[in-house]
């Protein structure tokens, strides 16, 4: 630990109980659904999908939300899926939470934007890789207790290990850094702006639909803008980590932007 | 050429302008007194001074360096913050630990025991804290930094008697100790006047004076005794402050004292002492 720049050692103990906390309750509710499908009468198959809630005081406590559960005979085991999801909106949620606090901190330590800018990138890429590989090993702990399918393999089929690995970082990369890019959004507004932000997806849904009457073919487009941007067509994971990644440099940007002459507010 | 130096600084709010060319030079190792009334300005050029806020216009030089996002020159200064900058969840203890990652010459075993001479647990809340305490927090962490500049914004705001006395008494035994450059930023100026060695006066945004607090001292003093007798004295002067107490007067008359004015008032049977920085403050600024 010692060897990381201050900021970004800060940063990833400021992270630690969050992620913590997070990886208790996934490991819980997975305990209470092999205990629950292991002891029902009738032998069952129950299909999970783990899911985030934020909860007040910002740390996110995920909920399995049982989808279906159906009877089979001579199965004891259970599916699950869909831990980088739960993962992914742990780390938005994590990216929002990431910045005022710290940043207030940090700068009453002598801590510029540009150095707090530089080593949180770092601090992020850090905790998004630790979450790759702790999912990785969970994802395949989970394969040898039961069915365990990462949500790379739903998409892409089966790739490799490597091809999910790369994907899966690109992917929380892109989760954390959209949550800063949000928070830095809300900070730097005045608050007629913060209202505008907040309402401004009903407005785009809005306008999009009206847009769609008119022209037509809006919402077909943007459909195959996201099927191209996560490569679904090709199954080519490799596609959409790179894309995910320009998306995470595109919004770093626009953070950097957004904290270079950001004040430091009470 | 000074330490710190203020080139032509403004900042603007909007339409409120809250520093006009504000041009000051701050040499090395003395204890200065920023002194202003409510909304003055004090704490926006502390603010520019530390990198929280941006200049409209000017800069801010420390050894000839930039301040402005300039990573050397911020981790030369420490800044007690009127702000509240910590994390709420975070303890004392942890704070003090914090502070040594970002200045590795903060001083941990003086925080614990500047801690247990104001009675601060150090396994406290900083959210936990009463607003005195949450000054005295803030002072400790400044006082252990060992930065060579240390900055108090309102260092005394909520604190009792005996724990001002105690941060005037640690604050000179730290200076004498290994002098550094403080600047006192504060509206109370008469128990600080003692400590300073230097005063800068602030009025909406204009530095309206900048001298040695001894020589401040001398364009002033008070003059009293028979309230008939003083005001024969101070007749052709200007009086910038009078009280009374039964019979008797005292009056502040701005302007030095030569040895004509001590004749006179020795003839009068008055007595003369210095004036209180305060009421010359007041004159000042009003």
């Amino acid at each position: 630990m010692s060897i990381l720049p201050k900021v970004t050692k800060y940063q990833i103990y400021d992270a630690k109980n969050a992620v913590l906390i997070y990886y208790l309750v996934i490991l819980s509710l997975v305990a209470l659904v092999g205990v629950y499908s292991s002891s029902t009468s009738s032998v069952s198959v129950v299909d999970v999908t783990i899911s985030s809630n934020v909860n007040n005081s910002g740390l996110e406590a995920p909920t399995a939300v049982v989808k279906r559960e159906q009877s089979m005979q001579e199965d004891n085991s259970f599916n699950a899926s869909g831990l980088e999801g739960s993962t992914a909106i742990f780390l938005f949620v994590l990216g929002l939470n990431l910045f005022k606090t710290s940043f207030k901190f940090l700068s009453a330590n002598g801590v510029t934007r540009r150095r707090f800018f530089r080593e949180n990138t770092l601090a992020i890429m850090i905790i998004a890789a630790l979450l790759t590989i702790i999912d990785t090993i969970m994802g395949a702990t989970f394969k040898l207790l039961g069915h365990y399918q990462p949500l790379y393999e739903q998409i892409y089929g089966n790739i490799t290990l490597l091809n999910g690995i790369v994907w899966a970082f690109a992917y929380y990369l892109a989760a954390i850094m959209l949550g800063w890019f949000i928070t830095m959004l809300y900070y730097r507004s005045s608050s007629l702006l913060k209202i505008v932000i907040s309402i401004s997806p009903a407005i785009v849904f809005i306008g999009l639909t009206y847009l769609n009457r008119i022209w037509g073919h809006v919402f077909s487009t943007i459909g195959q803008f996201f099927i191209k941007f996560w490569s679904i067509n090709n199954l080519n994971s490799y596609v959409a980590a790179r894309n995910l990644l320009l998306f995470t440099v595109l919004l770093g940007g626009l953070v950097f932007l957004l904290m270079r002459r950001a004040p430091v507010k009470d | 050429m000074g330490l710190i130096e203020f080139q032509n600084v403004s900042k603007n709010y909007g339409q409120v302008q809250a520093l006009t060319q504000v041009s000051l030079n701050l040499e090395a190792n003395k204890i200065y007194g920023l002194l202003g009334r409510n909304g003055a300005g004090k704490t926006t050029m502390l603010n520019i001074l530390t990198n929280k806020i941006f200049p409209t216009v000017g800069q801010v030089l420390l050894n000839c360096e930039n301040v402005t996002e300039n990573d050397n020159a911020q981790t030369q200064m420490f800044y007690m913050s009127e702000m509240n900058l910590y994390p709420e969840g975070m303890r004392v203890g942890q704070a003090f630990r914090w502070t040594k990652e970002f200045y590795p010459n903060f001083a941990t075993d003086y925080a614990h025991s500047l801690a247990q001479k104001f009675g601060l647990s150090t396994k406290k809340k900083v959210k936990a804290l009463s607003t005195g305490y949450n000054s005295i927090f803030k002072l400790i962490i400044t006082l252990a930094t060992n930065a060579p500049i240390i900055i108090f914004d309102e260092p005394i705001l909520g604190l009792d008697a005996n724990h001002r006395d105690l941060f005037y008494k640690e604050l000179l035994a730290k200076y004498n100790e290994t002098p550094q450059t403080v600047i006192i930023s504060t509206h109370l100026i008469d128990e600080v006047a003692d400590i300073l060695e230097e005063a800068i006066i602030i009025k909406s945004g204009d530095i309206i004076l900048q001298q040695p607090v001894e020589q401040m001292l001398q364009s002033a003093y008070t003059v009293s005794g028979e309230e008939s007798k003083v005001d024969e004295f101070a007749a052709d002067k200007k009086v910038i402050h009078q009280e009374m107490l039964g019979r008797f007067k005292s009056a502040t008359i701005y302007g030095e004292c030569h040895s004509e004015e001590r004749e006179l008032a020795a003839s009068l049977n008055l007595d003369i002492t210095s004036a209180p920085l305060q009421k010359l403050f007041i004159y000042l600024t009003n």
